[in-house]
Parts: structure tokens; sequence; C-alpha cells
């Protein structure tokens, strides 16, 4: 059926227009907070950002896309949730017990994960916007144009922001040598 | 002549750092052409560059599943037992403008009541007047009330208007 029928079925209260919106819509809103958050955490964040688009659907206008409003209540969920933990990390590490890392596990199977791990430690630790932009422009493969849109900055800004992290992520990646044969953990 | 002993004499590393902005495009134009007049003699520097062509051309993705099938039957539950409550839209700007208003015109009229000021405006005289009701109204404060005993410590001017005590 139509987006545009659905969301307007689903701003009068038809649930089941809404959970065909969802259908839709919910792997690219639970990719995307995977990016962000990892994914333990991503069903939660997916199941907020639904819960807060059934209560504000009367409020959709339609005036930009609903992938455009969904993925900005993903974004800033996921950062909010980020911020969040990061408060808790840092209160942790001053107050509490030093929090320590998993012991490696002996399974080799796991080396393409640990070093997919290793890649998205680097790149979570660009800048909030840098790493809005390289999740849209790079993995969710959003043009320029749209990923400025969902940031709300101009196509400009954003073409900046995809220059400046292209360089910060492989400056880490030389400094930490990922790539390397004998680094490949 | 120059540029070509300067760049016999720069240190291996030099070039290796340049190769990020090289490959990310923001090297200008004299120190690319420098560090690709070096590739071809140096080893190193081509395998660092191939290696960080390859990775940045292969970065792994960290999501590649998608949600789980029975994600819209649960949230679906997870709606119907909450019953999301909707907080009632902001009161748009005239509205809280308007209350900000009505309320310093309250607050002048009681002043200018207070100092012989100027006469009030039909709406500030009758929210002075409902002040007023209020007040007297009110039941007396009793003298042994920790309040009448302060009240008592004032000095009585306005009960006596011509000054005597």
């Amino acid at each position: 059926m139509d987006e545009k029928l659905l969301i307007e079925r689903a701003r009068s209260g038809d649930d089941d227009a809404f959970g065909e919106l969802v259908r839709m819509h919910q792997d690219r809103v639970y990719r995307t907070a995977i990016r962000f958050v990892g994914p333990d955490d991503a069903h939660d964040i997916t199941q907020e950002v639904f819960i807060k688009a059934h209560g504000e659907m009367k409020r959709f206008h339609a005036k930009s896309a609903l992938s455009t409003w969904l993925y900005r209540m993903t974004i800033n969920m996921s950062l909010n949730y980020l911020r969040g933990r990061r408060r808790e990390l840092d209160r942790r590490e001053r107050y509490g017990p030093g929090v320590s890392a998993p012991p490696p596990s002996p399974d080799s199977g796991i080396i393409d994960q640990e070093f997919t791990e290793a890649v998205w430690q680097v790149i979570d630790s660009l800048p909030e916007k840098q790493r809005t932009a390289v999740v849209l422009h790079r993995f969710e493969g959003l043009s320029a144009a749209e990923t400025a849109e969902v940031m709300g900055l101009s196509l400009g800004a954003v073409e900046s922001l995809l220059h400046r992290s292209k360089l910060a992520l492989l400056k880490s990646f030389q400094e930490s040598g990922l790539g390397e044969p004998q680094n490949d953990i | 002549m120059k540029d070509f002993q300067r760049h016999k004499q720069a240190h291996p590393d030099t070039y290796r750092e340049k190769i990020p902005a090289y490959l990310a495009g923001t090297l200008d134009e004299r120190s690319r052409r420098t560090l690709e007049g070096h590739l071809p003699e140096c080893e190193a520097c081509r395998t660092d560059l191939q290696r960080l062509r390859t990775l940045w051309e292969n970065l792994p993705d960290r999501a590649p599943g998608s949600a789980p099938l029975d994600f819209w039957p649960q949230l679906k539950v997870l709606l119907e037992e909450n019953k999301i409550v909707e907080f009632p839209a902001p009161q748009p700007r005239w509205r809280v403008a308007i209350s900000f208003a009505a309320g310093l015109v309250a607050g002048l009229g009681i002043w200018t009541a207070g100092t012989g000021g100027p006469a009030l405006s039909s709406a500030a005289t009758d929210e002075l007047l409902a002040h007023e009701i209020l007040f007297e109204n009110l039941d007396p404060i009793p003298p042994d009330s920790m309040a009448g005993q302060y009240l008592s410590l004032l000095p009585l001017e306005e009960e006596n208007p011509g000054g005597g005590s």
C-alpha cells in the first residue's frame, strides 16, 4: 500500500496501518541503532523510536519523508543513550570499581568479529556529527544530500564532515596498524 | 632542484604521515606530487597506501542483520499494555506572552494602587478588585499566632495616617 495513505491512516489512529509502516522501516532503524549503540541495546532503541513515533504520529505532517523523521529520532535517541552511558562509565571510573575488559575468547572463529569491532571502536571515537555523517552516508547508503536533510545541515557542511571524518579515520587506522596482517587480531 | 634535495633528505615518516590526507583527497597539490614521486622508490609507503586503501574500500559493517521478525507483534503488545500517554502540546508562545503581560499589568496595578499612581485600566482594576475582595474576606489573623505576633511588631502607619501612635 502507498506509504502516504498508510501515514494518513496511522495519524487517524489506525494501528494496523502503523504496524505496516513499522514493518517497512524497522530494519533501517534497527541497523542505524546498531551502528551507534551496538547490537546489545539496538533493540531497545528501535522500540523506543517506534513508541515515540506512535505517540507523535498526529504531529507528523509529512513535510519530510517518514524515513528522514525516523532516522532523526534514531540518531537523537542513540546519541542521548550514549551520552548517558558515557556519564555512567565516568561515574563508575571515578567512584566505583574499575570496569575490566572481558577476557579474550579462545575461539578463533571470532577473529572477523573482533576486527570489525576494532574498526568500529575507531569510528565510535569520531565526534558525533562526523560519526553520524559516516554512518548515514557510508553505511546506510544515503546520498550526501539525503544525509544533509536528515542531519539538518547544508550539503557543503556534510561534504566537509565526510572529508574530515575520512581523514581522521585513515589517520587512526594508520596509527593503530589496523589492516596489517599481523595486527588483524 | 631545491625541491628535489628536500625530497631526498626528508625522513620516510614525513611521507607516511601524508598518506591518509592523500587518500582523503585533502593533500595540497605540491605535497601530492612530492608523495607520488616518492612512492615508486619506497615499498613501505606503497604497502601502507595499499593497506589503507583496501581497508577504506572494505570497511566492515557492524550491522549486517535486520530487526527480529516478530518486532511489530512485540511492539504492538507493548503499545497496548502501556497505552502510551500523549503529553499535551506545548502552549503557543502568544499564550505565554499574554499570561506574562497579564501578570505584569496586575503587578503594576498593585504597585500603583499602593503608591497612588495613575488610574488603572479596567482589566487591571478588575484584577486588583479581585485581590482586594480576596483579602477583605480573609479571616483576621489571631494575635496569639506567630504571624499575629509578627504583625504586632510592625508600625501601624496605615491605621494612623495622621502620624499619631
